[in-house]
């Protein structure tokens, strides 16, 4: 009889034990591979949120430019998107860590229509020196808001006195000046095959990459550098859009002030004209024409607009 | 007969336990994670509400409400009153840009009364910018009220004394 029993002695207790066994260690496996997953969500998003209330300081006051630097708490990859949509267009961003050698998912996208950042449209890291600086045009649009990573080294060089001084004031440690350290990204005025982003001021354009686009004031060349085609053009685009809006607002403010005897005289037709038929960064310069005329009669006019 | 009773009844003692045991499990890992969780509420409060304090100052300064150089120099928390006057008939333009639910400013500084309108303009008290009818937490700021005026012979800049009051989702409570 003993020997029916079969090889293995097993009763029918052990087996129910071990199937119990099996699930509640597979439940629990599952519970906190979920609870992980939630913590990275939970984490990204607080980050995400802190990250938009950290650049809010560089969108107020009268300051020329104002800088900070931001060190979160792994290495991450920040995603960035831009699209033009609406009045205003809007951008998100979404954070992903780097836990145990693996990126967590995508986290929650965190959007925002008043802010304008120039990043690639994906970058790692983990401390961010990050730079604003007003875009004036010819009228305050926006603070523009720029990142680099801490790890890259951005090499100026050729580039005015003037520039040079308000790079060096932000205090940012991986801008170097003249002599470039090796690995550095060398960005050159006027045009130089040894460097990696070349700046042109006979066209006003920014080459990086093979790609080219082109700029108006130091604002959007900073704007250029620090950022990809894909990434400018759309804020770009959306820059436009806010012009137009406040071209609205100061064309009204014109039209009340003439009850108060006050005549501004500037005429907005070709400012708006250009910025309709804006398709990319190249129109910019007929905008930028009709916005420098703006400003000499605003200027000189007895009621300043802006 | 008798063995397989016992057999039987030392099942169900383990499938007994085996439950218990689950629940227990399952009831510790609800008390963990309600634990874990707890903070999240207060993180997001917290954040909203630096966010809010922030957002006021930043409105204040931003193309929509500052003076610019239309008053000489630029300042800070300095407000374009003709500006804004002008940016209230345009509000719907801007919805949803500021994610805020409510934007109003008070002049406190020389005394008036009355909510703006197009018949007692500049000369009123309380003008609303954006009024979405929502419930929400209010934060101000005191800013300059700066306009453009004139007494018949000569125009003149005239700034007042105000406060910006921006009004928040009921969220941050």
């Amino acid at each position: 009889m003993k020997n029916k029993r079969g090889f293995l002695d097993i009763s029918f207790s052990w087996i129910f034990a071990f199937l119990i066994g099996a699930m509640i260690l597979t439940g629990a496996i599952y519970g906190i591979n979920k609870f992980s997953s939630i913590k990275n969500t939970q984490n990204s998003a607080e980050l995400g949120v802190a990250l938009k209330n950290l650049l809010t300081p560089l969108e107020s006051g009268v300051e020329t430019t104002k800088s900070i630097t931001i060190t979160l708490p792994v290495l991450s990859k920040i995603n960035h998107g831009c699209d033009n949509y609406g009045n205003f267009g809007g951008e998100t961003f979404s954070l992903q860590e780097k836990v145990k050698n693996k990126w967590t998912n995508s986290g929650v996208p965190i959007s925002f229509k008043d802010k304008y950042i120039f990043t690639p449209e994906v970058f790692e890291g983990q401390t961010f020196n990050i730079f604003s600086k007003p875009f004036n045009f010819p009228f305050k649009v926006a603070n523009l808001i720029y990142f680099s990573n801490s790890k890259d080294k951005y090499c100026f060089v050729g580039f005015s006195r003037g520039t040079e001084t308000e790079l060096k004031n932000l205090n940012q440690n991986n801008f170097e000046f003249g002599t470039c350290s090796t690995g550095a990204i060398k960005v050159c005025l006027g045009g130089n095959s040894n460097c990696d982003i070349n700046v042109k001021t006979s066209d006003n354009s920014v080459e990086k990459n093979g790609e080219k686009v082109y700029f108006e004031t130091d604002a959007l060349m900073y704007a250029a550098i620090f950022s990809d085609k894909i990434t400018y053009e759309c804020e770009l685009k959306r820059l436009m859009k806010r012009a137009d809006e406040l071209t609205d607002i100061y064309s009204s403010k014109s039209a009340n002030l003439i009850q108060v005897g006050c005549s501004s005289s500037v005429d907005f037709t070709l400012f708006r004209q250009g910025i309709s038929n804006l398709e990319d960064s190249e129109d910019l310069v007929f905008i930028n024409q009709a916005g420098k005329n703006m400003d000499s009669i605003n200027k000189y006019s007895g009621c300043r607009l802006w | 007969m008798v063995k397989n009773k016992s057999g039987q009844v030392k099942v169900q003692q383990m499938a007994f336990m085996i439950l218990g045991l689950t629940i227990f499990f399952v009831l510790v890992g609800l008390f963990a994670l309600s634990f874990m969780f707890s903070g999240v509420k207060e993180s997001k409060a917290l954040l909203d509400k630096q966010q809010a304090t922030l957002l006021v100052q930043k409105l204040a300064n931003s193309p929509e409400f500052s003076c610019g150089g239309a008053f000489g120099t630029e300042k800070t928390n300095c407000v374009d009153l003709d500006k804004v006057w002008a940016l209230k008939s345009k509000i719907n333009d801007y919805s949803g840009f500021w994610d805020i639910k409510g934007i109003e400013i008070l002049k406190i500084y020389p005394s008036s009364t009355g909510e703006c309108s197009s018949s007692n303009f500049p000369n009123c008290e309380h003008l609303t910018i954006l009024n979405s009818g929502a419930l929400g937490v209010d934060k101000s700021t005191f800013v300059s009220l700066c306009r453009k005026e004139s007494d018949g012979s000569r125009i003149f800049d005239k700034c007042e004394v105000g406060k910006l009051i921006v009004r928040f989702s009921n969220e941050l409570k």
